[in-house]
This record gives C-alpha cells, sequence and structure tokens, in this order.
C-alpha cells in the first residue's frame, strides 16, 4: 500500500544563475515533490504549499532554505507551464 | 495557525509538510505496508510534541507500552519484558500469561478494570501522540457449522483491511490516537520510547469486522482534534472525551483480504470469499 507513496518519475533542467540544474520530480501520494541537486551544495527538496489564504508558495522540506525555494520554485513553474 | 519557514499556514498543512518531511527524510519506515504488532519487531513513525512547544516532532517508537522500570510489574531488562509480553513458563512449570499493552483501552486510561490506578494514567496526562495510518487490519469471526448442523467452537477468521477512502485515495494518512512512555534497561542503559493506540468502542462498520471484541482505535475526526490531543492542556474528563470519540462508521470502510496476507507483497488486495455475507454500508 504505502509503496505508491514513493514513486520517482522523471527529471528535468532549469538553468539557475547561468547554472544547468537536474531536477528529480518524486510523489508521495498526491503530493510532488522536487529535489534539486545543487553543485557543491546539500540537494535541496521543495514543494508546492498553501499559505493561510489559500495562495500557493514555494517552500523547502525540512525548513530553512525558503528564499532558495521560491528561486527555484518560480523556475520549475516556469518549465511546467511551457511543457504543459 | 502555524508557520512553516515563516509562512502562515493552516494546521492541516503544517501537518501535511511535517508529514512530507518524514517521508522524505525516511520513507523506508512508511514503505511497508504492513506493521504486525505482537511480533513487537518494528519501529513506528508517530507524532511527538516537543516539550514547551506547540510543535512536534516525527520519531520512531517501539509499539508496545512499557510502564517505568520502578511501576508494575517493574521490568529490568528486555528478557523480562519479553516474557511479560508474551508469557512464559517459570521455574516450576506454571505458565504466565502474556501482557498486552499494544492498544490501552480509553475507559481504563487513568482507573484500570480493577478499579487501580491504570498504569497509563501519567502517559495519558502528559504524553499523548498521533499515529499516522493508512489503514489497519482484523479479523471478523465467523460461525462454522458442522457435519451434524451443530456450530462448531472454531470460527471462520476472514481478515479485513479497514480504511478511510477518502485519506486513502488522496494519498494521506488518517491520525489515530496513542500515549507513550520511557522505559530504560536497567542492565544495558537501552533507551526506549514505547506507545499504545487508545481504543473505544467499534462503530456500526466496526461492530461486524472486528465481531469479536468490538472495539476500533481512537480515530482523529478533524485537525482540531488532533492538535487538541498533541499540545491540549486538558483535564481527564476532555482526555477521555476524546479518546472514546467512535469515529464515523459512514467514512470508513473495509473489505476482506487473503488470509495469508502477513505473506503478500500487497496486504490490502481485495479478496472476496463465498457464503461470506457482505458487510453493511453506514449511511
Amino acid at each position: 500500500m504505502a509503496s505508491s507513496l514513493f514513486n520517482e518519475e522523471q527529471e528535468f533542467t532549469v538553468i539557475y544563475k547561468d547554472t544547468p540544474l537536474k531536477i528529480q520530480v518524486h510523489s508521495f501520494g498526491n503530493d510532488k515533490t522536487y529535489l534539486v541537486l545543487l553543485p557543491g551544495q546539500a540537494p535541496l527538496m521543495i514543494t508546492r504549499a498553501k499559505d493561510a489564504n489559500s495562495s500557493r508558495f514555494w517552500t523547502s522540506i525540512p525548513e530553512g532554505r525558503q528564499n532558495l525555494a521560491e528561486e527555484i520554485g518560480e523556475l520549475i513553474t516556469d518549465h511546467i507551464r511551457k511543457t504543459l | 495557525m502555524c508557520y512553516y519557514n515563516g509562512v502562515k499556514v493552516t494546521r492541516a498543512e503544517y501537518l501535511r509538510l511535517k508529514h512530507l518531511e518524514k517521508l522524505i527524510s525516511d520513507y523506508s519506515i512508511l514503505d511497508k505496508p504492513l506493521v504486525e504488532g505482537p511480533l513487537y519487531n518494528m519501529k513506528y513513525p508517530v507524532l511527538k510534541p516537543i516539550t514547551g512547544k506547540e510543535d512536534f516532532e516525527i520519531v520512531d517508537m517501539e509499539w508496545g507500552f512499557l510502564p517505568n522500570e520502578n511501576e508494575w510489574p517493574f521490568l529490568k531488562n528486555r528478557l523480562e519484558v519479553d516474557r511479560w509480553r508474551r508469557g512464559y513458563t517459570d521455574e516450576t512449570g506454571r505458565w504466565h500469561n502474556g501482557y498486552t499493552t499494544l492498544n490501552a483501552m480509553s475507559e481504563y486510561l487513568f482507573v484500570n478494570e480493577k478499579g487501580r490506578p491504570s498504569m497509563f494514567r501519567k502517559a495519558a496526562m502528559e504524553r499523548r501522540i498521533l499515529i499516522p495510518s493508512t489503514g489497519f487490519f482484523e479479523w471478523r469471526h465467523l460461525p462454522q457449522i458442522g457435519k451434524k448442523g451443530q456450530v462448531l467452537k472454531a470460527t471462520n477468521k476472514i481478515p479485513y483491511f479497514i480504511y478511510l477512502p477518502e485519506n486513502l485515495n488522496s494519498g494521506n494518512p488518517f491520525y489515530m490516537l496513542g500515549i507513550w512512555n520511557s522505559w530504560t534497561d536497567s542492565e544495558t542503559g537501552e533507551y526506549s520510547e514505547t506507545f499504545a493506540i487508545t481504543t473505544t468502542e467499534a462503530n456500526s462498520l466496526m461492530r461486524q469486522v472486528h465481531n469479536s471484541k468490538n472495539r476500533m482505535p481512537s480515530i482523529s475526526v478533524s485537525e482540531d482534534i488532533a492538535w487538541e490531543w498533541l499540545f491540549g492542556k486538558l483535564s481527564k474528563e476532555r482526555i477521555l472525551e476524546i479518546a472514546k470519540i467512535q469515529f464515523p462508521a459512514g467514512k470508513m470502510w473495509a473489505h476482506s483480504i487473503d488470509k495469508k496476507f502477513k505473506e503478500s507483497v500487497d496486504p490490502t488486495l481485495p479478496v472476496e470469499y463465498p457464503d461470506v455475507e457482505p458487510l453493511i454500508k453506514a449511511a
């Protein structure tokens, strides 16, 4: 049952500050998360969340790398829009 | 309201993100489709409040509540724990039954069935947790008829998987209520955190499935109740009230599964048995 919670789906690349970053998409049930592979840094896991006003925002999991999550999250949003 | 990464989010969203954290950091634990209590061989992730904060961490605990080593039954080491849980034969050949603390009956959280202070009372007041789950398993006992038409003593046991369709379809867990306690092996110094799931009277669905005991786990019916159970400064009366809440049968469902489900890759797969009365759905 729980094995369906974790399915590695796909990979794509975004350009962040002139550097190509590999992004892996992971699904936990209905929750989609994005693993960002950063050269020389610990990988960053980000996801879309809803704030108290039901507006969507990008956040890092675990907490602590919010700015990076927002910057790279926007690039992921652009990539998804382009590939739709 | 709570804050995640400095952004104001609802309690439900906070719980979802925290749970996601755990799945990411240690998804192999939740990847196990079946946690079998009576074998006492697995730890299980639970939501445990951080002392002094309205926040929690997700930690692995041993399922099977152990009282403090200086309280009855004064368990000093793992051998004594094992004997207490599973039962044993003493030097004179006398058998001592095992004592199960996988569950804590909500009715006996403070005063036990003999009218004495319960071993769970301090944990119920001070150490309450939530146990995420995607479903659980119980046996339905059906009468067997002998060749002469008589009802046999042995029953036909059919296993069932019980779940909340809304949660299962969305891939989100639901939360059972529990209590925890720490125990230290006085010989090796091994420190363990152990828990019991609180139980309540079965609802109309569970009365059909778990018909030998008519019990079911206490399940959080809302995020506010989950929050209150974790962080509330509650009176005994309120603790009992919450632990006794019966999750509505109409939001639950169950299907029969393979009798060898414990050995199955996916123990939740539906299996139909001829001559077994279908369950009656609550309105």
